[in-house]
């Protein structure tokens, strides 16, 4: 009986005792209600990228003169510093209100969607091989030149090698062994 | 299968209908198919982990029982020939030996328990220690599925185990009606941890339809859902919002998240349980209470007896009172008293016994820092306040106080903050963070934005708010009508009409103000991976 | 017997005052958003039409009906919606086909580009207002996003229950509303706003339409051979979204093989004579009433010669219902002038 109780808080001890680490190294743990208890399959570690999410910066960025355009952030603010774009088209969406909105720069485009009254960056798409991703790949550039860069945790959707991060997606198109397309695109649009 | 779901109340209608068609004799068989239905409906993969344990326990248990009829057949047999000290030496034995059996299930049971939901925290740590030595080399993670519930029927299992082996139950011999004891669908996800004395009365019964029991359970589910959806998940978009953005909200929005959070898991835990014992009713199952209006505790103490009861009892008879008496403990508080002095050599092994109890309850919680922090918590304030009884006592004397009405409330007020406090370890990334964001409770001094709509910008409109404060007065005059007795049995009395009123209003309520749906996305019940 | 009549009364109640809170949260689409109107109309109509459009947007603003009654004697109906997907317009036509039997079906092909379920709030428009049927339970299985339960279409309650902060007057004044907006499933449009820097198509991965797609054009195809019913293709003029020269191949393909005509407006803009300046409400995506003019005549003299189809004029029932349609159609048309001038 005795010894009952000793070996079961030597289980239990053994378990909690392997785990005495530094509490400061501990961030994998996130205190976010949300995933601590929602997801009963996953594992704490998923959650490092979370802090990330909100206000700062997010997934794979495009850079232009100094200009993050980060995807699914307000457009106002980045629009404003990329400068005048060479053409601008307005499309609404059918029957509600709200429009998408493209504006099309000397080698790439970027699209913004509305959300709360607000205009969000729904995706970048870069057009030519004057610019190139911040990770320093262009179009023009080599399957192998992705993979190396990016590595080759990809998945093949729709013709496309997609790199998910965080809330956005990064999506290659290729002809061939050669990139032909790069995009940066928002998932909350996916399918609502 | 959330509970919150409409394939949850579709199985259960079904499972209702069949319940009270099919021949009563195999009512309890319905049972187990369908609570191994609800676990593989979840995910295929977790009814390997359940039946592991259920098996194995099982085993062991009958085992033991065997060994117990042994023992008592031979002493019978040889009771003329052996002597006292042969007598002794026999039953020594024989403990010894059901002793390592029961241990064998015991290490598989909580072994599997361990290895799911420790090794990522485990390795997380020791990664943590590496890196502080200045080691580069990390360990990676392991990918497990932590199964729905595991802690919950694992705790039950042991619990049974354990009394199997201290001989106060007799082992189920049926096997697949001991897998129903484990399984028992409704309480499956989240508790109450039954006992198995308590659970079998009414398990394997065959019951007649009774349409008071079957009213009473639906009341009691539909209570549920109003707690869980228009209440809970309502304050989770806040708490979430808060705690999602520490850097923005400080000082006063953390007094707010915290209160909110409080009422949030309570409301979360306790509508769960009420749908949980609630379609066990409608089964004619009893499944034991696991709170008594908790935020009416006087102290801590008080309301660690009233909050989650079942879980407490369980670490109290299971852990609490075996280390106590234990061999090593027993050497240790003689030490104690010999060297320390009776005063401090007799609190020595309460203490030791109590923090065991309270690091185990933190990280069964969860397997992260935070829940052990806070299980500590509860532990230096229980033994605090026990220490300062005496003083309080004379206090109370003093000053007439023990049955003085706004004293009592100041009381209560006093430990529903007190535990909201220890609660925010639930809801920040890590323990520094916390006893950061808590310290700004006290230097922001922003207390303002409680009252200049501030509060309109984490994902709550006025008509929210208005929504919260009309279900907490719902909440609390329920609880007030439950002093006196079951608030259905209140219901029962009154007249048709009126109590349909009552019925249909708290439906409608649900349907209109809860949280699920495409407008709202339904979140799960938070004690389901604990 | 007392206690039954008790229980029958309770469950009648609560049935009748359930049926009124699900009336008062369903969307109205009164003051904005009429389109979400547009599927639950038809049913208000005297079926006996002889062409009968499904589609998308690219059909509910390009084609107008009056006119192909006026100049061609035909009586036709779009059932489109926004971003109508080709299962939901397959299943409208297999809907509408319990009524009656058009000589012509036009579906323009747009929607070949989708796949997969897109938006939930383009489904309920598109879905709830169809009358229950087999039909329609194939559609709303067809088109639910991952989000979506059958149940909330079965009691919209369930899915709209959010909307009890956003009551508005309009819900209590349209609880049981019926009236007719549009015109014979066309909504007109008449400003103009000039198709400027209109993006070309951006490179995509694929330029193949999904295997869903073609599965229920094969069973639109079907289901007109069954019913001995001209099916059309067609796709219409908008400029944008861009439409591929590779999409385009495959639906010159299709059509040869199956023997149908195929119509591609964006080719024969010259020849409908449409100027981009005045003929697009919204920078060319769609047409306003003036645009809408021009395509129609095109198609109705396609219908006229090549297939033939007979002019109803005459037929006092139908000159009858259109004589009323007519006078409803122009007093919209000079609303809309009206209010345009006063802008």
């Amino acid at each position: 009986m005795k010894k009952l109780a000793v070996t079961l808080m030597g289980v239990l001890m053994c378990v909690s005792l392997a785990a005495c680490g530094n509490s400061n190294d501990s961030k994998v743990i996130s205190g976010d209600v949300n995933n601590t208890t929602v997801n009963a399959q996953n594992n704490n570690v998923e959650n490092e990228g979370q802090e990330a999410s909100g206000s700062s910066v997010s997934g794979y960025v495009f850079s232009f003169n100094g200009t993050d355009v980060v995807v699914d952030a307000d457009a106002e603010p980045i629009i404003a510093s990329l400068g005048e774009p060479t053409s601008y088209y307005e499309n609404p969406s059918c029957a509600f209100n709200g429009l998408d909105k493209i504006y099309t720069y000397s080698s790439f485009e970027v699209d913004t969607y509305p959300q709360n009254e607000k205009d969000l960056i729904s995706g970048v798409i870069l057009k030519d091989d004057t610019v190139s991703t911040k990770e320093g790949i262009c179009i023009g550039q080599s399957n192998q030149n992705m993979i190396d860069t990016y590595g080759e945790e990809y998945t093949n959707e729709d013709g496309m090698c997609v790199y998910r991060k965080d809330n956005m997606k990064l999506c290659f198109i290729l002809d061939g062994d050669q990139i032909v397309s790069i995009k940066y695109l928002s998932t909350v649009l996916d399918e609502e | 299968m959330l509970f919150t779901s409409y394939e949850f109340i579709g199985f259960i209608t079904v499972l209702f209908i069949l319940f009270y068609a099919i021949p009563k004799r195999f009512q309890w068989i319905l049972l187990l198919a369908g609570s191994y239905i609800f676990y593989y409906l979840a995910r295929p993969v977790y009814v390997a982990y359940i039946f592991t344990t259920t098996l194995v326990v099982y085993l062991v248990a009958l085992k033991l029982d065997q060994k117990r009829a042994f023992q008592e057949a031979y002493l019978k047999e040889h009771k003329d020939e052996l002597t006292k000290e042969e007598k002794k030496a026999f039953k020594a034995k024989e403990k010894k030996s059901r002793f390592h059996w029961m241990l064998l299930g015991l290490l598989v049971g909580l072994g599997i328990l361990a290895v799911i939901k420790y090794t990522n925290f485990t390795i997380s740590n020791i990664n943590g220690i590496l890196s502080a030595f200045g080691s580069s080399a990390t360990l990676s993670f392991v990918d497990i599925v932590v199964p729905m519930g595991i802690s919950f029927y694992t705790f039950q299992a042991i619990g049974y185990l354990i009394d199997v082996h201290r001989g106060t139950i007799k082992a189920q011999r049926n096997f697949f009606k001991f897998a129903l004891f484990v399984s028992f669908f409704p309480q499956l996800v989240q508790g109450p941890i039954s006992r198995y004395q308590d659970l079998s009365e009414t398990l394997y019964k065959e019951h007649k339809f009774d349409s008071k029991m079957f009213t009473f359970g639906l009341e009691r589910i539909l209570w549920g859902f109003f707690k869980k959806l228009v209440i809970a998940d309502r304050m989770l978009i806040g708490v979430n919002a808060l705690i999602k953005d520490a850097d923005t909200y400080k000082g006063a929005y953390v007094f707010v998240g915290m209160l909110f959070y409080a009422l949030e898991l309570y409301c979360d835990f306790t509508g769960g349980i009420d749908i949980t014992i609630g379609v066990a009713q409608c089964l004619g199952v009893n499944v034991t209470e696991n709170f008594m209006r908790p935020f009416f505790s006087k102290n801590i103490k008080e309301y660690w007896n009233r909050w989650h009861i079942t879980m407490g009892s369980w670490f109290t008879d299971y852990i609490f009172y075996p280390i106590t008496v234990c061999g090593p403990m027993l050497k240790i508080s003689k030490w104690s008293r010999n060297h320390l002095g009776e005063t401090i050599g007799k609190r020595v092994p309460i203490y030791l016994s109590s923090f065991v109890v309270w690091f185990t309850t933190g990280i069964w919680h969860g397997a992260s820092w935070n829940f052990i922090v806070w299980g500590l918590g509860n532990f230096v304030v229980i033994m605090i306040s026990q220490e300062f009884e005496p003083l309080y006592h004379r206090f109370h004397n003093k000053f007439h106080l023990e049955n003085n009405r706004p004293y009592q409330g100041f009381q209560v007020i006093r430990t529903v903050l007190l535990m909201s406090c220890l609660r925010t370890f639930d809801c920040y990334r890590d323990v520094p963070l916390t006893f950061k964001m808590f310290g700004t409770m006290f230097t922001e001094g922003n207390y303002n934005v409680i009252f200049d709509g501030s509060l309109l910008n984490i994902g709550l409109k006025i008509s929210d708010f208005i929504i919260l404060f009309i279900g907490v007065i719902i909440l609390f005059m329920v609880s007030m009508f439950q002093r006196k007795e079951s608030v259905r049995e209140q219901i029962y009395r009154i007249s048709y009409p009126l109590k349909v009123c009552i019925w249909f209003g708290l439906f409608l309520m649900v349907i209109i103000f809860g949280i699920y749906g495409i407008g709202y996305d339904a979140t799960q019940f938070i004690y389901n991976q604990f | 017997m007392k206690k039954v009549l008790k229980y029958v009364i309770t469950i009648a109640l609560i049935l009748v005052i359930l049926f009124f809170v699900q009336k008062l949260f369903m969307p109205k689409y009164v003051s904005d958003v009429t389109e979400g109107r547009l599927i639950a109309e038809y049913y208000e109509e005297e079926m006996d039409h002889d062409i009968l459009f499904v589609g998308d947007c690219e059909v509910y603003e390009n084609f107008v009906p009056a006119m192909l009654w006026t100049d061609y004697g035909y009586n036709s109906y779009i059932r489109g919606s926004a971003q109508q997907l080709i299962w939901q317009s397959y299943y409208l036509l297999e809907d509408a086909l319990r009524y009656e039997k058009p000589d012509v079906v036009i579906f323009n092909v747009l929607s070949m580009k989708y796949n997969e379920p897109q938006k939930e709030a383009y489904n309920r428009m598109s879905i709830e207002g169809m009358r229950w049927s087999k039909s329609k339970v194939d559609n709303i299985y067809a088109s639910m996003t991952s989000k979506e339960h059958f149940i909330e279409y079965v009691f919209p309650l369930l899915r709209y229950h959010s909307r009890w902060s956003e009551l508005e007057e309009e819900d209590i004044e349209h609880i049981f509303d019926t009236d007719v907006r549009f015109h014979n499933g066309y909504y007109m449009r008449v400003d103009a706003k000039p198709a400027k820097d209109v993006p070309g198509g951006e490179i995509l991965g694929n330029y193949q339409f999904g295997d869903n797609s073609y599965k229920y054009l094969d069973m639109m195809t079907k289901l007109c051979k069954e019913n001995d019913i001209e099916l059309i293709l067609i796709k219409a003029p908008s400029l944008y979204p861009y439409w591929y020269p590779e999409w385009e191949e495959q639906m010159e393909e299709y059509a040869k093989k199956n023997d149908l005509r195929y119509i591609n407006f964006l080719e024969l803009q010259d020849e409908c004579n449409l100027n981009w300046d005045e003929d697009t409400y919204d920078a060319g995506l769609h047409l306003n009433y003036y645009g809408g003019q021009k395509v129609t005549k095109y198609l109705g003299d396609y219908i006229k010669n090549e297939i033939g189809l007979k002019s109803r004029r005459g037929d006092e029932k139908l000159e009858k219902i259109w004589n009323e349609k007519l006078e409803l159609f122009n007093s919209d048309l000079e609303n809309k002038l009206r209010e345009l001038e006063g802008e």
